[in-house]
């Protein structure tokens, strides 16, 4: 007796665990609508030119400081 | 005397992507769609979105001599891109721009420039996400584009948004019904 109502109690919550992620469109979640718009969604050709463009005017970044330089502030 | 034309001085070609250094220019092939789209969804504008993860590569270069190697480099583009992309929105806010509603400035978007990108960034599900992501909290939209990045953990999302990991877990399920909400009435 018990089991059986165990059993529909998870029916039951797994019916209305599927019924909230199913909300957006054909998309299972939020998450999977957003992935697959990122993934149809292309970084502009000229971004990394512009990038390229712009870091040859700067300098060298500084070197990472080591622990003892972070820790000092020297 | 005037040089013909097969002899005039060509400037040089301006540094393309392949010029970075190596280990920039892997952490931009890594790194740069994840950049863009979080730029795009929080800004509503591919132009703005190009410029504003322009700034913030550059802005990584720039400090690469302060980033502690202890924290993921991803997670530590992610605060960046959310610093500038907060403060772009809040200048716009002070200086009172934003007067049209955001599907005119979506519309005037699409019109501005007639590129392939701007057709394909225009297409119907980025429409509509752009409009359901619009009408959410900023807190919301950020912690649903976050952990839309199967890469990052709540705890790095947590670290990323300054709050703990279980608060992350609360908020997103109200944020994932406000966007299935907000979605469903876009269609």
């Amino acid at each position: 007796m018990n089991t059986r109502l165990q059993q529909q109690q998870s029916a039951q919550a797994s019916h209305s665990q599927q019924s909230e992620t199913r909300q957006v469109g054909s998309f299972e979640n939020a998450e999977d609508a957003l992935r697959a718009d990122r993934n149809q969604t292309p970084v502009p050709n000229s971004l990394g030119d512009r990038i390229a463009e712009s870091l040859a005017n700067e300098p060298q970044p500084a070197a990472p400081k080591s622990w003892w330089q972070r820790l000092f502030g020297s | 005397m005037e040089l013909p034309p097969d002899s005039a001085p060509v400037p040089p070609p301006p540094p393309a992507v392949d010029s970075l250094p190596a280990e920039f220019a892997a952490l931009y092939e890594t790194h740069s769609k994840q950049v863009f789209y979080l730029a795009l969804r929080l800004l509503g504008d591919p132009t703005l979105a190009e410029d504003a993860a322009h700034d913030v590569f550059l802005k990584a270069w720039r400090n690469l001599g302060n980033f502690r190697g202890d924290a993921d480099i991803r997670t530590w583009l992610y605060r960046i891109t959310l610093n500038h992309c907060s403060n772009l929105r809040s200048s716009w806010h002070a200086r009172n721009v934003h007067t049209q509603s955001d599907d005119t400035v979506i519309e005037n978007a699409a019109g501005a420039s007639e590129s392939p990108f701007r057709d394909v960034e225009m297409s119907e599900l980025g429409q509509r996400i752009q409009k359901a992501l619009d009408e959410l909290p900023e807190e919301y939209r950020v912690l649903l584009l976050l952990i839309a990045d199967q890469e990052l953990s709540y705890d790095a999302v947590a670290q990323i948004t300054h709050q703990t990991a279980d608060a992350v877990r609360g908020k997103l399920h109200r944020a994932r019904k406000a966007f299935g909400t907000a979605f469903r009435k876009t269609g």
